[in-house]
């Protein structure tokens, strides 16, 4: 709650010292669209990162998941561009390519031990040179003297015409209330929970402990991966996979969601907002002023410290 | 090994002590003169380690103050601690473990001192053996010599003859009595009220974090030391009565292993007796959990060695273990929000409908009544609760389950006699109202005789003798342990 | 074909990588996980330059990778946050404080440089330094004591948090010399995240060396030469991608760690 109060105080201030950029960022309806563009996948990477967070692991790969996924629906879209299927067959593989990095992560971490965080830190390297390999060299769009994939011949259906926002928004809504209601409403969502503490709980009453973390890992990487996907299928000029996709922080803004949202979903949609927020008053900042677009990286990464300090505080170690 | 000796008194005045600001232990006087064995006695959640970890400076005072005669030295290097559940690195080794001991306390150390001293309290091992090889007595012997190495003028000591066999107990005290000798002051928490009667000097009773007397034992008996910790209740003391009932002819969990046969027939409370390292363990898990080598199991006839532990839950084989934080309950909610735990729904499908909470606030109500859960709020956090009322809620949750076959490991564990006579009770009600089989492994033997039917002992994983509990006494059942 | 430019290319690379990985070792031994590697590498190479290059930049390099390890175990210490969040924390932190302050400012195109004996030396001292100080049984079993069991270090009456804290400083000026040699033994300039994952390379070298000091100099080494590849490809002509050169160390830590079955040799208090 502090963090919102101070966050909120913050934004007062920028309001009163530069209220241009307040104006570009939300002062027409296409700009507040754009801010639901920009909240949509990190509503949906948030998601993904606080399910892993209930059991006990931390998803960081999602940068790099968030990639993979948008690289196959550009690879599946363009390759399938002759059938209705594209679209489906893209983001169920989408899905899936998300889904088996989380797989791999998950499973290294449960039967041998490595940290998922090591892992995921070297995948995201990984996914990141592979994708923009791919981009750059097999899947590159011969046409075009830009390193990016070739046009994807369909866009996923407008909430709002003219702008980017997409099914993708409502899909997101859709998988934040059925989280809500698993994970707080349900007995498996209690078990899924108490996994955050000890195995033993689950173990004794039947439930594996070591399958119900991977299940949720790669449910949770598969719905980055599909982030990914919506976001690079969204209507816009370029319906394409740029080679320098990685870096677009949808990752580890997902984390800071996580965080920020502490141990109940509830908060989520609220967290989700304000680092939308943040994402999007840097980029008008970066318009309005001088300043380059890495303050909101760094106010990001202050919040990630601020939001992580607030969950842990009352947590004595073990 | 000579440890320094005091002139003066450890003097506790006035102290409260607590967690997460919520006092436990307040108003609490003790006074313990140089040389004495000091026994703190209690029932559960009176306190009593919270006083020995405020005294080894692991918790802070909230307010009052403890003076502990120090030697110019810091005074957390003079006091030894021993703890009911060890905190031993389990990676490093028993040298190392003595040494590091040694060393914090400003002391050199050898190897062969090392080695020594391990002989000294009864453990035959080698210094370069990992902590990690040890059973859990051994473990404690560990934490004796690592006191030790240190020189302590105090020793502090947390029910440290839990786990030992009778001999190993016996070995102990004798060990403690000769450090005495030499100069050692002892603080003692157990709740073996025959050791406090024949080996300590001193009595400190404490009911509800309060101190309720502190006499010399020479002058005061074992009843009045009862008394002190539970007046309203008088416990009763020796066999239970047990209702009649009927045992069925046929077993329904037949168990068979290394040669030889468990059966538990409906109505029977099986007991199981075994040191800890014996393999009772393997038994338990073997019905409880997955299949273990070398044992078969067979329940109705039919074999569960390979049915998972959600089918052999949901065929009714009911399960308490022993390690409640880890494996019975989440501490960190409520009553009410535990009573999800222990066994899925019946149905996949149920797991993912919406819980009905009034339906859980209504068991759990039931529950603290019918146990005795002190305080009687299931909206409270279990960490808010004392060890023994956790235990008690663990075991009623469990018991009140329609459970063809009930294994459980260590259902007193923390209790004082109390309620431990009330669990003996419920489970004696549960086996001549329903027709549960019992498997109940319990290191109280006293215990076990006033509750089961029949009691087996494990040794070295095998079942070496089946005899009915009337068969049995105190003396030949620890003989058939060891 | 000679092998000397990859050698040369390993070492500049291998050296800041294996004292990333020796640093992080002492505080995993304390039983904090030593994510912050990456963002103290980074802190250092940024200071280093900006200090002037040079022993100086070496100097206020060991200083500021200091600063970001007691950042760290404040937050850990104190404040209670998990080791390794507070260290992808302090890594994200880096990074983006590091390219804003590139974005503003660009760094100076050449300082004074450090020449490969140089920069061997001082790695060889800090080695020489840090096994004279594990050769004490006094700090190595108060260091391994804390790491396998806190709680019962504190009942032998060490002080646990002084423990952790010197083993932060101590991870913190190794790490931060490595960090500042990286561009002082390389192009002699700071690029936005210059060390792109090169800290993670030293943790999972630490994994994979089981947490011995010989196994982890040989593992860093040996990420450091396939990180090395792709300097050395591009010198002789070899026409291979440069992003699939590029991922081979992070491949080889992946594999690095599945192969390792069964993690044995880990300090029980660490959380990785």
């Amino acid at each position: 709650m502090f963090v919102f109060i101070g966050v909120a105080i913050a934004g007062f201030v920028l309001l009163r010292l530069q209220p241009d950029v307040v104006n570009v960022a939300f002062g027409s309806p296409m700009a507040f669209l754009r801010f639901l563009t920009i909240a949509t996948p990190l509503l949906i990477a948030g998601l993904g990162v606080h399910a892993c967070l209930t059991t006990g692991r931390i998803l960081i790969a999602g940068e790099g998941i968030y990639a993979a996924g948008g690289l196959t629906v550009a690879i599946v879209g363009t390759s399938l561009s002759n059938t209705p299927l594209g679209l489906w067959a893209g983001l169920t593989l989408a899905f899936a390519m998300g889904g088996c990095v989380g797989l791999l992560i998950s499973w290294l971490r449960e039967n041998k031990g490595v940290h998922e965080v090591i892992s995921g830190l070297l995948m995201n390297y990984i996914l990141q040179l592979l994708t923009r390999y791919l981009a750059n060299g097999p899947f590159r769009d011969p046409t075009s003297d830009a390193p990016h994939t070739r046009e994807l011949p369909w866009t996923l259906p407008l909430l709002y015409p003219g702008a980017d926002v997409n099914i993708g928004l409502v899909t997101g809504c859709i998988m934040a209330v059925f989280y809500i209601y698993v994970f707080h409403k349900t007995v498996i969502g209690r078990y899924i929970r108490s996994l955050a503490t000890s195995d033993g709980v689950t173990h004794v009453a039947g439930l594996p402990p070591k399958r119900t973390r991977i299940f949720v890992m790669v449910v949770s990487a598969g719905i980055i991966g599909l982030a990914g996907a919506i976001s690079i299928g969204s209507a816009g000029p370029f319906r394409r996979f740029p080679s320098d996709f990685y870096g677009s922080g949808v990752g580890f803004d997902g984390l800071i969601i996580g965080l920020l949202a502490g141990p109940s979903a509830w908060l989520l949609l609220p967290s989700t907002l304000l680092i939308a927020c943040l994402s999007h008053l840097s980029d008008a900042l970066s318009l309005a002023t001088s300043l380059p677009r890495q303050v909101g990286s760094l106010a990001g990464a202050l919040l990630f410290l601020i939001a992580a300090t607030l969950r842990y505080r009352n947590q004595s170690r073990s | 090994m000579q440890p320094s000796t005091w002139q003066h008194p450890l003097i506790i005045t006035n102290i409260k002590l607590g967690y997460g600001g919520i006092p436990v232990v307040d108003g609490f006087n003790l006074t313990v003169q140089p040389g004495e064995i000091h026994a703190l006695a209690g029932e559960n959640g009176a306190g009593k380690t919270t006083v020995l970890k405020a005294i080894a400076n692991l918790i802070g005072v909230m307010s009052g103050s403890i003076v502990i005669p120090t030697d110019n030295r810091d005074k957390s290097s003079r006091v030894g601690f021993v703890l009911q559940h060890d905190v031993l690195p389990s990676n490093m080794t028993l040298g190392a473990c003595v040494a590091c001991s040694a060393l914090a306390a400003g002391h050199t150390s050898k190897s062969q001192d090392e080695q020594q001293l391990l002989s000294r309290v009864g453990l035959m091992v080698s210094v370069a053996k990992r902590v990690s090889e040890l059973s859990m007595h051994q473990r404690q012997l560990l934490q004796v010599a690592c006191a030790l190495a240190s020189k302590p003028a105090l020793l502090l000591l947390d029910e440290p003859t839990a786990v030992m066999s009778h001999t190993d107990g016996l070995h102990f005290w004798k060990l403690l009595e000769a450090e005495v000798k030499e100069g050692l002051t002892v603080v003692i928490a157990t709740h073996k009220l025959e050791d406090i009667v024949d080996y300590c000097s001193h009595v400190t009773v404490m009911r509800s974090g309060r101190l309720v007397l502190t006499r010399q034992v020479s002058d005061i008996t074992l009843e009045e030391i009862i008394t002190g910790m539970a007046p309203v209740t008088t416990p009763e003391t020796g066999a239970q009565r047990r209702p009649d009932k009927l045992i069925s002819s046929e077993p329904i969990v037949k168990m068979c292993g290394n040669g030889a046969q468990l059966d538990i027939h409906e109505h029977e409370i099986h007991g199981l007796a075994g040191l800890d390292g014996s393999g009772y363990g393997r038994w338990l898990k073997a019905l409880a959990l997955t299949c273990q080598d070398d044992l078969t199991v067979t329940v109705h006839q039919e074999s569960i060695d390979t049915k998972s532990i959600a089918t052999r839950r949901d065929m009714g084989i009911g399960y308490i273990p022993a390690d409640r934080h880890l494996d019975g309950m989440v501490v960190t909610e409520s009553l009410e929000y535990n009573m999800t735990f222990g066994q899925l729904p019946d149905s996949h499908f149920k797991q993912w409908l919406p819980i009905l909470r009034d339906s859980d606030v209504a068991s759990a109500t039931a529950i603290i009544d019918t146990y005795d859960v002190r305080p009687s709020d299931v909206t409270r956090r279990l960490d808010t609760f004392s060890g023994g009322n956790q235990q008690k809620f663990l075991v009623g949750r469990e018991l009140e389950r329609s459970n063809t076959v009930m294994v459980i490991d260590q259902p007193t564990r923390g209790l004082d006699r109390v309620a431990s006579a009330e669990i003996t009770r419920k489970l004696h009600a549960k086996s001549l109202h329903s027709q549960t089989a019992i498997l109940v492994y319990s290191d109280d033997l006293t215990f076990l005789i006033n509750t089961c039917d029949t009691i087996s002992v494990v040794s070295n994983g095998h079942l070496v003798q089946t005899k009915m509990a009337f068969e049995w006494t105190e003396k030949t059942l620890i003989e058939a342990i060891v | 074909m000679t092998l000397i430019p990859w050698l040369s290319a390993t070492t500049n690379l291998g050296i800041p990588v294996m004292l990333a990985a020796t640093g992080g070792l002492i505080c995993e031994k304390s039983g904090t996980a030593a994510l912050f590697l990456e963002g103290t590498m980074l802190t250092a190479a940024f200071i280093a330059i900006r200090t002037g290059g040079g022993v100086t930049g070496l100097i206020c390099g060991l200083f500021s990778g200091i600063a970001v390890t007691s950042c760290h175990y404040l937050l850990v210490n104190r404040a209670n946050v998990k080791d390794v969040i507070a260290g992808v924390g302090l890594n994200m932190l880096a990074l983006a404080a590091t390219s804003f302050c590139e974005r503003i400012a660009p760094s100076a195109e050449s300082v004074p440089t450090l020449s490969t004996t140089s920069g061997v030396l001082v790695a060889s001292a800090c080695l020489a330094i840090l096994i004279a100080c594990l050769a004490n049984p006094r700090l190595r079993l108060r260091l391994d004591i804390t790491g396998e069991s806190a709680l019962q270090a504190q009942i032998f009456g060490i002080n646990t948090s002084r423990v952790k804290l010197l083993a932060h400083i101590t991870a913190g000026a190794i790490a931060g010399i490595g960090g500042a040699l990286l561009p002082l033994m390389g192009i002699g300039t700071f690029v936005e995240n210059m060390t792109n994952g090169r800290g993670y390379l030293a943790l999972a070298a630490i994994v994979f060396g089981r947490w011995d000091l010989g196994a982890v100099i040989a593992a860093s080494l040996g990420f450091a030469a396939l990180d090395a590849l792709q300097l050395f490809a591009s010198t002789q002509g070899i026409n291979t991608d440069a992003d699939l050169l590029s991922m081979m160390p992070y491949l080889a830590g992946l594999i690095a760690l599945v192969v390792r079955t069964k993690r044995t040799g880990g300090p029980a208090e660490l959380s990785t």
